[in-house]
């Protein structure tokens, strides 16, 4: 309290902050110095690069979904360039886990489009919902992409109502709830004030704005005085056993802890939804499509692949059939309002990996490849025939 | 010696400090102020893993 006191004193002694014109020139200041502050250090910010393991085989597709949960800039978008062919994917980890990427496997069989050559840019996250995939086409569309690839992951038809992991992105696409009508509720449930301050602040102090990359300069430097994180010997695997993540507590409620080690079970209560309806689902996907059908571009979106070794499993392929169904009525209704969707736009609702032995792509788990090769021939080859189909100037080479 | 009407301090009397002086301290302030906003907007994205041990 004394210290109060003394630094009271001192402002009086100034004659500071002793009237409302001093504190709004104060407040001034603060701000002048945060844009000083700014100019000096933002140059010697490292280019924003996402984290992610380079593809094998090496290939030129960009990552720009965030790695981080704490990475407020959300998803980078592509540069907006008139000379390429800018095909945007959007999926979860199916898409790129490691060093196998579906969408590298793809981009290495097209080298061009319309006689453009071709760039891919993965919008991809790990575990990601409707609304985080909504804000991923939201960035994408903005910078102008010529066409969208959708890999339709399964928990998407029963997990409307589920806990999202990555609310980082509620700052970054903070406006993407609240331009539609059917989105506003879930705007409003889940942006708080602080987003907008962020976003706000962000987008006026480059320092701000680079804080994620400071914050990995900090800790890099502040790493040797930490003993907490350093522990001198680690500890073992099997005594660090880690709580279940936000979306299997609901999963561990419905099925017990072992379900968390157990991935095909958990992959068939994700795609069974553990009592979830649909309905939710459904309607957040419908959103997405409307949003899609407003790029104006072909967009060819595929149910993600599964594991054909677990499809045989009469329970699993059960559940697969499930999923199957969620996106061929999504199918069937997007062709029924053909008119309105003008053909741009395919859901291939079929599970390939059952259905043709050439999608079948050789699985490290349910739905995780480490092989993507074989089903990226298969796919290239289905999205530059959609291509094609909605363009006969957009042949792929 | 006037009372600003907008005065904070029941105690305030202008003209007591030069005025550069009391700029200097504001501006003094207010790059306290900035330094400590940025070092918040930095800290806030610290990741710490949160590791069960168990306990």
């Amino acid at each position: 309290m004394a210290d109060v006191n003394a630094l009271l004193t001192l402002f009086r002694r100034l004659d500071v902050l002793s009237t409302w014109g001093s504190v709004g020139r104060v407040a001034g200041w603060s701000l002048v110095w945060c844009l000083a502050v700014s100019a000096v250090v933002v140059p010697f910010i490292p280019a924003a690069d996402r984290a992610v393991e380079p593809d094998v085989p090496p290939s030129d597709v960009a990552y720009v979904g965030p790695t981080s949960l704490t990475d407020f800039a959300g998803f980078l978008p592509p540069a907006d360039d008139d000379e390429t062919f800018t095909i945007a994917w959007i999926g979860g980890s199916e898409i790129k886990l490691g060093t196998v990427s579906v969408a590298a496997a793809v981009d290495r069989r097209i080298a061009s489009v319309g006689g453009q050559p071709v760039r891919t840019v993965v919008s991809s996250l790990l575990a990601p919902r409707t609304i985080d995939v909504i804000r991923a086409l939201d960035t994408a569309g903005a910078a102008g992409v010529d066409a969208v690839v959708v890999a339709l992951n399964p928990t998407w038809t029963r997990s409307g109502l589920s806990l999202r992991g990555w609310d980082n992105l509620d700052v970054s696409n903070v406006g993407a709830l609240w331009r539609d009508v059917d989105t506003l509720p879930w705007a409003a449930a889940i942006t708080s004030p602080d987003d907008l301050a962020w976003r706000i602040s962000r987008a006026t102090i480059g320092a701000v704005e680079g804080q994620f990359e400071l914050n990995e300069y900090a800790v890099e430097r502040l790493d040797s005085l930490d003993l907490v994180l350093d522990p001198e010997e680690p500890v073992p695997p099997e005594i660090d056993p880690r709580l279940p993540d936000s979306d299997s507590f609901w999963l561990v409620q419905e099925h017990g802890t072992q379900i968390v080690g157990d991935e095909p079970a958990r992959v068939e209560a994700l795609m069974r939804g553990a009592g979830l309806p649909s309905g939710p689902a459904r309607g957040l996907i419908d959103e997405l499509f409307e949003r899609l059908d407003a790029l104006d571009v072909p967009v060819y979106a595929y149910a993600s692949p599964l594991n054909p070794e677990l499809l045989v499993d009469p329970s699993f392929n059960e559940a697969a059939a499930l999923v199957e169904a969620f996106w061929s009525d999504l199918a069937d209704d997007l062709e029924a309002d053909a008119d309105a969707i003008g053909g741009a736009i395919v859901v291939d609702a079929r599970m390939w990996s059952r259905n043709d032995a050439r999608a079948r792509g050789i699985y490290g788990d349910a739905i995780h490849m480490v092989d993507a090769e074989p089903f990226g021939e298969f796919l290239a080859a289905r999205v530059c025939a959609h291509f094609r189909s909605v363009d006969a100037a957009l042949e792929c080479r | 010696m006037t009372h600003d009407h907008d005065q904070l301090d029941s105690n305030h009397v202008d003209g007591e400090v030069p005025r550069w002086r009391r700029h200097l301290a504001e501006s003094a302030i207010g790059l306290v102020i900035a330094l400590l906003l940025l070092w918040v907007a930095v800290a806030a994205v610290t990741d710490v893993p949160f590791v069960y041990q168990g306990l």
